[in-house]
């Protein structure tokens, strides 16, 4: 009886000094991302960036944000056949940090491995070229729509102080980058629609 | 998201500027990394793994299974996350977590515990509403609230299924209902059964309409057209209808039309809103109406009815005008003049406002000459026969009785030129070219028709080799044995999408859900054979966790439960799910029989299967008036007309039944019937599906009958029956059962000599074991074209089974029904009974005897007509033995919905089996032992409930009998000794009567 009470007592102590390894932050259908997978993409984000980490409410909100979005892309490219990089493709993106001086050193101390940092980057390769093959071909920029956007930057205050480059030699860059807006419209659009179907639930708890 | 994009798309062009920024900073940056759980535990070995709570939806071996981790093993975060997941996608849970704590194992250093904490997910197993008040009913408010049978119980979703039932109920005018809600929870099975309870209160009642738009007439007319207001006919009755949807929608309906009418086709009245007043409780619908111009529809070329154009030109079914709806109207028009003959008829329409009320469209019809499609040739064709093309086709050559013109069109002779190439195509002949030729004047004949389809066929691809991969060999090999696409088979598309739907089918049923199906084809190294190949990816197997049946509030649990065939364990089947569905339904006594799977989207390998029933209302009560116009006529006592007059018998039918008696699946029914014929109560006791046996049914029967359906007598009747039915197989029945009667004669009522009325007045009681047997075999049982019906029913009396008198019958029927061409059916039935008797009394009792004749048996007969009669007072008093053949050929008459029927019945009813003769004369007043024959024409209108059939019948040779001049007194006080109708001396108080040559019988059905 007495031995029982021990091992019960020890029990309780024991799990008194429990913790928690990982939990469900956000549920997305059948699919969870746990707080440990929000917690490793702010380290891997202040990595790249060389910021401390921002483990605050807010930020671990906008992580899991951004990671509901990477899922929602990725079963959408796998649902409709697109072919995105391969695993492979991660190497290249991790070679640039690897040639940095501190690069071991800096993965140590935020944290995270090397195959953490491939899988961050491999993740927003995919993102990035899925909205590509998805978007591009549906957005189209008009002459007009580039012209507009020149003048109305000539109209802005201050840009008779700097005189803007001509229109000719900016049509290249006003073309690309409406593009780029336009498609970033686009994602942002489809995502909201893709959302507000795909019952997902935050768990208050990982976001404490 | 645009961060995230802008930083990975900045990283992956090499953007130089932000690298510089992250070498910048690389040095300022505090490390924050280090002290994570990773760093504390992983690699640590798991000493312990508990759940909690203990008790988990999950059996430990499935969640050994699920968990990628195990006692002994060394923890990484990376497997934690895995677990999380996977126990996360079985769906079970609502919240996963799972916590570490430290365990010192002594010398060996320190070990991890896991605890992983779970929350429960809860699945909907039934929604219940109580407290209505229709409408809206039960069903209209457990669909309005949206919760799914299966679906996971999220209690948010419980807000807004109040919601749209509050949605619900205020469209039927209970704008103050209120809605309680409940859920009960079962933790063992996560079922939750939501239960609304609801308090309807009063209902609102209209109070008025605000009326906006072009009106153009006084609000009252309006009013009175919605019927909002009470009324009676034109008569205004004072207050206001209650509010429901249906009068609402009918209100609008019926203004529609009100100001539709005069051609304002377009008119439009709309809801905008229904304006609820809280104090008064009452509501005013606002709308707008729109009258619309005034259209106005003409042909010009050719004349149409104005009925014919309605029906042709669809804005007035629609109520709308539009282009497309012209061309429509124009297409149609083409199609009827083309099935008048006018093949060559052309229609071109204008549609223009020539005021700014009035839309004018006119149909300008050149019909040209009229043509008939002679004759339709198919050439070419070797693999099918043309009896077999012309089955698809929509041609059809012209005929006297149905299309005189016959059917032809461009359009028709396109689709069948489709239809043959796709029959070709179907049977490995893909490149079949199918062409026509169209003769017209054919012969010198002005206007004929001749249609010759050419078909170039081809060669026929075939399967050389088929092979099926991703499946086990065993379920390969058998399989192959159901497809279409075998070796040496024709091969086609459609034979592939058929063995496509026949695999996923088979593993559907056998627990695959996500079974995928793939075919590539390469060409073979023989000629026009193709090589193909069959990829299955079977997914994970579904197994039955258990059946979870709800909603039963009287039924036994275990006749529904023997209903449903899954049981735990079994791969998950839809086919067996339907089936015991459809074997619930068959009991009778389920309104609703709801089926789903628990959980459907989880990921686990076991699931429970719900059946959730409503049960039927208890008590059903049926209530009818009807009347019979046949030759019953003439008076009880009275002995004229023993062939019958026309009489007319009003009639009242009583009946309540009681289904699901005591939750046993029984039925207990009570059928009475008045009329100046007969009375009648029949009591029944029902017992489908017996013991569980779906083949069986115990049936017991009580009936008291008081008739004089047969003209002679009146019979009163008790009778106590019990029968078993066993269905041997799909056309074959056998039923046996024993049957109590005692039946007593009116004295006074029987029309026959006075000598025999002691003996034949006797109550007679009979008790007989039988049995029949029923083979069914026909293609249709209420209009048959093909087939055959085999009875046999054979009975015996015995004193054994309390029976005062011993005697067999037995009555034959075979009928066979053998189509000629399409539409013409000849049909036949031989109808053969015998009754031997073996002692007991000394003749076969009057109401045992066969008495036959009529609508169904012999058509130159009235009813019960047949047979041996009386030789003084020429009543029927029935007869051993009968015979009798129809034959009836059945042909269209006009139109799909008419028919027409040439017959011919022959037989009798006959005094002793040794009296059956086929002799066509009748030999004198008291022979009756002879052949009758009727020959005539019938009409078959097609409805929903069968065809509803008139019989004119004539017979060459109908029956001449004595009948008896005077009264039944008259004839009792004949001494017994004074000869009467005798065929040597003629008596005065006897003459000389027939059945009338001519005979028509109206009925519902086919006459066999």
């Amino acid at each position: 009886m007495l031995a029982r009470a021990l091992v019960a007592a020890g029990l309780i102590l024991g799990w008194a000094k429990a913790e928690t390894l990982d939990r469900i932050a956000v549920s997305v259908g059948q699919d969870v991302i746990t707080e440990s997978q929000v917690l490793l993409d702010l380290r891997v984000a202040a990595f790249l960036e060389h910021k401390p980490v921002d483990l605050s409410g807010a930020a671990k909100r906008q992580s899991a944000q951004r990671l509901v979005d990477q899922l929602l892309i990725l079963r959408e490219a796998v649902d409709s056949h697109v072919t995105l990089p391969a695993t492979e493709a991660a190497a290249g993106l991790v070679a640039p940090y690897a040639a940095e001086t501190g690069y071991k050193t800096d993965l140590v101390r935020y944290g995270i491995s090397v195959q953490d940092l491939a899988a961050h980057l491999l993740a927003g390769l995919r993102t990035l070229t899925f909205t590509d093959l998805r978007f591009r071909p549906d957005v189209q920029v008009s002459p007009a729509d580039v012209r507009n956007y020149y003048d109305g930057l000539a109209r802005q205050p201050g840009s008779a102080a700097a005189p803007l480059p001509s229109f000719e030699e900016s049509r290249e860059q006003i073309e690309k980058l409406l593009l780029e807006q336009r498609v970033l419209e686009a994602l942002d659009k489809w995502l909201a629609t893709v959302r507000n179907a795909a019952r997902i639930r935050y768990r208050d708890k990982a976001f404490e | 998201m645009t961060i995230m994009i802008t930083t990975v798309r900045a990283l992956s062009l090499g953007n130089v500027r932000l690298r510089m920024l992250v070498a910048l900073f690389a040095g300022l940056s505090p490390a924050f990394g280090q002290d994570t759980p990773t760093a504390r535990w992983e690699g640590r070995p798991i000493s312990r793994i508990e759940f909690d709570p203990p008790q988990q939806p999950l059996t430990l071996e499935e969640l050994n299974r699920l968990l990628p981790f195990k006692e002994g093993s060394s923890l990484t975060m990376a497997e934690v996350r895995q677990a999380i997941q996977k126990l996360y996608s079985t769906g079970r849970y609502s919240d996963v977590s799972i916590d570490a704590s430290q365990i010192d194992t002594g010398q060996d250093g320190t070990s991890v515990a896991l605890r992983i904490s779970t929350q429960l997910n809860y699945f909907i197993s039934g929604v219940n509403v109580a407290g209505e008040n229709e409408p809206p009913n039960r069903n209209q408010l457990i669909t309005a609230s949206k919760l799914e049978l299966g679906a996971l119980f999220v209690e948010s979703d419980l807000d807004q299924a109040v919601a749209n039932m509050q949605e619900k109920l205020r469209a039927n005018g209970l704008y103050n209902a209120t809605i309680q809600n409940r859920v009960d929870r079962r933790p063992e099975t996560e079922e939750a059964n939501v239960y609304f309870e609801l308090d309807p209160k009063t209902r609102a009642h209209f109070d008025g309409a605000e009326l906006a738009g072009d009106i153009n007439r006084p609000k009252e007319s309006v009013l009175r057209a919605t019927g909002w207001h009470r009324g009676l006919g034109p008569i205004w009755l004072p207050g206001w209808w209650e509010v429901t949807e249906n009068r609402v929608q009918t209100g609008l309906e019926r203004l529609r039309k009100d100001f539709q009418k005069g051609d304002r086709l377009e008119a439009k009245v709309t809801l905008d809103k229904l304006d609820y007043h809280s104090p008064s409780n009452t509501v005013t619908p606002y709308l707008t109406i729109d009258s619309g111009p005034i259209v106005e529809v003409r042909t010009t070329g050719t004349k149409l009815s104005a009925s014919r154009l309605r029906e042709l030109v669809p804005i007035y079914q629609e109520r709308s005008v539009d282009r497309s709806l012209l061309v429509e109207g124009q297409r149609n028009l083409v199609e009827y003049l083309r099935s008048q003959g006018y093949f060559d008829a052309q229609v071109d329409f204008t549609w223009n406002d020539p005021e700014p009320s009035r839309s004018l469209i006119e149909y300008d019809i050149m019909r040209g000459d009229r043509h008939k499609l002679k004759r339709i040739e198919i050439t070419g064709n070797r693999y099918f026969d043309a009896a077999t093309l012309r089955e698809r086709m929509y041609l059809q050559p012209a005929s006297l009785l149905r299309r005189r013109y016959g059917r032809y069109s461009e359009r028709l002779l396109q689709q069948d030129e489709q239809n043959i190439a796709d029959l070709y195509r179907a049977n490995g002949f893909s490149d079949v070219m199918v062409t026509h030729k169209v003769e017209d004047d054919y012969g010198g004949e002005r206007g004929s028709l001749v249609v010759e389809i050419q078909v170039n066929e081809g060669p026929q691809w075939l399967v050389n080799q088929l092979v099926i991969e991703g499946i086990p060999m065993e379920e390969a090999e058998y399989l192959r044995s159901t497809l279409r696409s075998t070796e040496g088979q024709p091969y086609s598309a459609a034979n592939i999408a058929a063995d496509r739907d026949t695999v996923l089918g088979y593993y559907y049923n056998n627990g695959y859900p996500d079974a995928q199906f793939e075919s590539s084809q390469d060409p073979a190294p023989v000629q026009n054979r193709v090589n193909l190949r069959y990829v299955v990816a079977l997914g994970v197997r579904q197994y039955v966790r258990g059946t979870l049946v709800r909603g039963l509030e009287t039924t036994n649990p275990p006749l529904v439960a023997s209903r449903i065939s899954l049981a735990p364990g079994d791969p998950i089947s839809q086919s067996r799910i339907a089936q015991s569905q459809q074997r619930l339904y068959d009991l009778g006594i389920f309104s609703k029989v709801q089926t789903a799977l628990q959980n459907p989207e989880g990921k686990e390998e076991r699931k429970y299967v719900l059946f959730h029933l409503d049960e039927a209302r208890k008590y059903s009560f049926n209530f009818g008036v009807g009347a019979e116009i046949a030759r019953i006529g003439g008076g009880t006592t009275s002995l004229d007309y023993p062939a019958g007059t026309t009489g007319f018998s009003p009639r009242l039918s009583v009946g309540v039944s009681r289904i699901n008696f005591m939750g046993l699946g029984h039925t207990v029914s009570l059928q009475t019937v008045a009329s100046t014929l007969r009375r009648r109560a029949l009591f029944n006791y029902v017992a489908p599906q017996f013991k569980g046996h779906e083949s069986l049914a115990l049936t017991f029967s009580a009936l008291f009958d008081d008739s004089r359906d047969v003209r002679t007598f009146s019979a009163r009747r008790w009778e106590g029956s019990v029968q078993l039915a066993q269905k041997v197989s799909r056309a074959n029945t056998l039923q046996y059962r024993y049957t109590f009667r005692r039946v007593t004669l009116d004295p006074n009522s029987l029309k026959i000599t006075p000598q025999l009325i002691p003996l034949l007045s006797q109550p007679v009681r009979v008790g007989l074991i039988g049995g029949s047997f029923i083979q069914d075999r026909r293609d249709d049982p209420v209009n048959s074209h093909r087939g055959m019906l085999n009875t046999v029913d054979l009975a015996y009396a015995w004193k054994g089974f309390a029976s005062e008198t011993d005697f067999t019958r037995l009555l034959l029927r075979n009928a066979t029904y053998h189509p000629l061409g399409r539409e013409i059916v000849i049909a036949r039935s031989l109808q053969v009974g015998y009754i031997q008797r073996w002692g007991g009394l000394p003749d076969i009792p009057l109401s045992e005897r066969f008495f036959s004749g009529g609508a169904s048996t012999h058509r130159a007969f009235p009813d019960n007509q047949a047979g041996p009669r009386d030789l003084i007072t020429g009543f029927p008093i029935g007869g051993k033995a009968l015979l009798f053949h129809s034959t009836e050929l059945r042909f269209p008459l006009i139109g799909d919905n008419i028919g027409g029927v040439l017959f011919h019945d022959m037989g009798n009813v006959y005094s002793d089996v040794t009296s059956i003769s086929f002799r066509f004369h009748q030999r004198n007043l008291q022979d009756f032992d002879y052949m009758v024959h009727g020959i005539g024409f019938g009409i078959r209108v097609r409805t929903p409930v069968g065809p509803i059939r008139g019989d004119f019948s004539f017979s060459p040779n109908a029956p001449r009998f004595f009948g008896f001049n005077g009264t039944r007194d008259d004839l009792l006080k004949v001494p017994p000794t004074q000869p009467l109708c005798s065929l040597q001396t003629p008596s005065p108080m006897c003459s000389n009567q027939r059945i009338s040559w001519f005979q028509f019988h109206f009925s519902l059905g086919q006459t066999f």
